[in-house]
């Protein structure tokens, strides 16, 4: 668990030194209401084998990538975000994300209507990079086959399946 | 499409039916590269080369085959020339890219292609390729490579790719411009060579409004030079197209009884179902201006005396979102007449929600001069 957590700590401050971690890391167990706050983000995420997370609260599931496509990308120059009201099935291609590398397309990890996209990330597609998991959503919708979230990957599945396919 | 013809005819009766040469030439291979998990076979390698000349065709083409084929088991060189036009990337504004009266009055066409990057003149002397492979493959160094390999040994040009994937040569002379678009399971990597394009004409097609304020990608611009104008008489498009085409087939030391050889392309939709559907929304006004990301362009416009407070003229932005409009606005900073603001919300709400033309800084000035109740007629459009 330990491991899970500073795993993810990395991944919320992957600038920060490692004396400063240790330091978070300390900080988190004296702060236990911040912890259980952020497990339970955590527990909700899920992920694809093609580095897609959704983090479902309720009906709502906001869609981003992970830290892996965000780095195989590059630096993103635009992120072209679906419409709001559109609805998508699951695997459909919904958005494109151009990098200096390549345009490319962004499929939704699970079926549902967009209700939400954020504006910030179109006016700075750079915090893509910086922080894909959090300010780096890129939109929200309303499941409408919930069910589909059982096929996917949970932290721990998605961490062995990167160290599984590490080349 | 004579010459197609001819370049077919030569490849069949110097390298047999299949079209491609049995010995390596150039007594190189290319190591594979470890980062590749796969330890199978490669796949098979064919070139395809378009029969047509039409952008839209051939970019319909290119999406056709990134939808619908599987690369696992091949890798696709494909090879083709357009007429003149000129071509945008995915999020880029035609009007800040390319001139765009210049290019109406003259009948040349702007297309916007799927991948990302810059904007390009296309003619005759412009050899466009497009390397197809599934996603675990894409590798933009090793195809700019092989070209470079190929200009190199067969056309004593030096020629290398720099850092931002361009080919140079000489001093940083560009030759070629590279995009790249990332499926699922399938990427595709295409380039320009410039062999002997109207330079001329490249200008003045490129030399769009940078007036504009946009949230699109921009163009790098760079000196451009001919691979013709280096590599001398000898050096045409259908040497090219030839040179990089074996080149591609034999660089594996496959066994070439096993090599495609080249197959010439039709991209119609009699041949490729689904395709002319692709090209007509390639053609269509909500792809190439309505994937045109948020722009802001202001402009100074005359006031009537009536209007005018310390100064006879207002700047007004109007912003636009997928070719449509937003806003139109003062500039911030101005200090205007309340009868001033009133007008020009007035004249933004009535019109929002239409499409975006470069005229509208007339429209919106003859607004201006309208008596007091005219202002926001639409019959006035």
């Amino acid at each position: 668990m330990a491991r899970v957590l500073l795993s993810t700590l990395s991944t919320f401050t992957h600038k920060v030194s490692p004396i400063q971690l240790i330091r978070t890391s300390t900080a988190i167990t004296h702060a236990p209401r911040y912890l259980s706050t952020t497990r339970g983000v955590l527990s909700e995420r899920k992920y694809t084998e093609k580095h897609e997370w959704v983090a479902v609260d309720g009906k709502i599931g906001t869609i981003g990538i992970t830290n892996y496509a965000q780095e195989a990308l590059g630096d993103i120059v635009y992120i072209q975000l679906p419409e709001v009201g559109t609805e998508f099935e699951q695997m459909e291609e919904c958005g494109v994300l151009e990098s200096v590398k390549a345009a490319s397309d962004l499929f939704t990890p699970v079926s549902g209507k967009v209700t939400e996209i954020n504006s910030a990330i179109e006016d700075r597609p750079e915090l893509l990079n910086i922080s894909c998991y959090d300010e780096g959503w890129l939109f929200k919708l309303e499941l409408t086959v919930p069910s589909e979230l059982d096929g996917l990957m949970d932290e721990a599945g998605y961490e062995n399946f990167l160290q599984e396919n590490k080349e | 499409m004579l010459s197609l013809k001819k370049l077919s005819t030569n490849l069949v009766r110097n390298y047999g039916p299949l079209g491609a040469v049995s010995t390596s030439l150039y007594g190189s291979t290319s190591q594979p590269s470890p980062s590749r998990p796969r330890a199978t076979e490669p796949p098979k390698r064919v070139v395809f080369i378009s029969q047509s000349t039409d952008v839209f065709s051939n970019l319909a083409f290119e999406d056709w085959l990134y939808k619908n084929w599987s690369f696992e088991k091949r890798s696709i060189l494909f090879l083709w020339r357009n007429s003149p036009c000129v071509v945008i990337g995915r999020h880029q504004n035609p009007l800040v890219e390319a001139n765009i009266p210049y290019l109406e009055s003259a009948g040349v066409p702007v297309a916007r292609r799927g991948s990302g990057g810059g904007a390009v003149y296309h003619d005759h002397g412009n050899l466009n390729c497009t390397f197809f492979t599934a996603k675990e493959r894409y590798d933009r160094r090793q195809n700019l490579e092989l070209i470079c390999n190929v200009l190199n040994h067969d056309f004593g040009i030096q020629a290398r790719a720099n850092n931002r994937d361009d080919i140079v040569v000489g001093h940083d002379n560009k030759v070629s411009g590279t995009a790249a678009k990332l499926g699922r399971t399938s990427a595709y990597h295409h380039c320009t060579l410039l062999v002997r394009t109207d330079r001329q004409q490249l200008r003045l097609a490129l030399q769009g409004d940078k007036t504009i304020q946009s949230k699109a990608t921009h163009s790098v611009s760079s000196g451009v030079a001919n691979l013709g104008d280096i590599g001398g008489k000898d050096m045409t498009v259908e040497k090219l197209l030839a040179s990089l085409g074996r080149t591609f087939l034999t660089e594996q030391e496959q066994d070439p009884r096993l090599a495609n050889g080249f197959t010439l392309i039709n991209p119609t939709d009699d041949w490729f179902p689904g395709l002319g559907k692709i090209e007509a929304d390639l053609r269509s006004v909500e792809w190439i201006e309505g994937k045109t990301p948020r722009f802001t362009i202001s402009r100074s416009v005359s006031l009537p005396p009536c209007l005018a407070g310390t100064s006879a003229s207002a700047n007004i932005t109007v912003q636009a979102y997928h070719g449509v409009v937003e806003e139109v606005r003062l500039e911030d900073g101005l200090i205007a007449c309340e009868e001033l603001t009133d007008l020009v919300l007035d004249i933004s709400t009535s019109l929002k929600g239409t499409p975006y033309t470069p005229g509208i800084f007339c429209d919106i000035s003859n607004r201006i001069r309208l008596p007091q109740p005219l202002h926001t007629q639409r019959s006035f459009l």
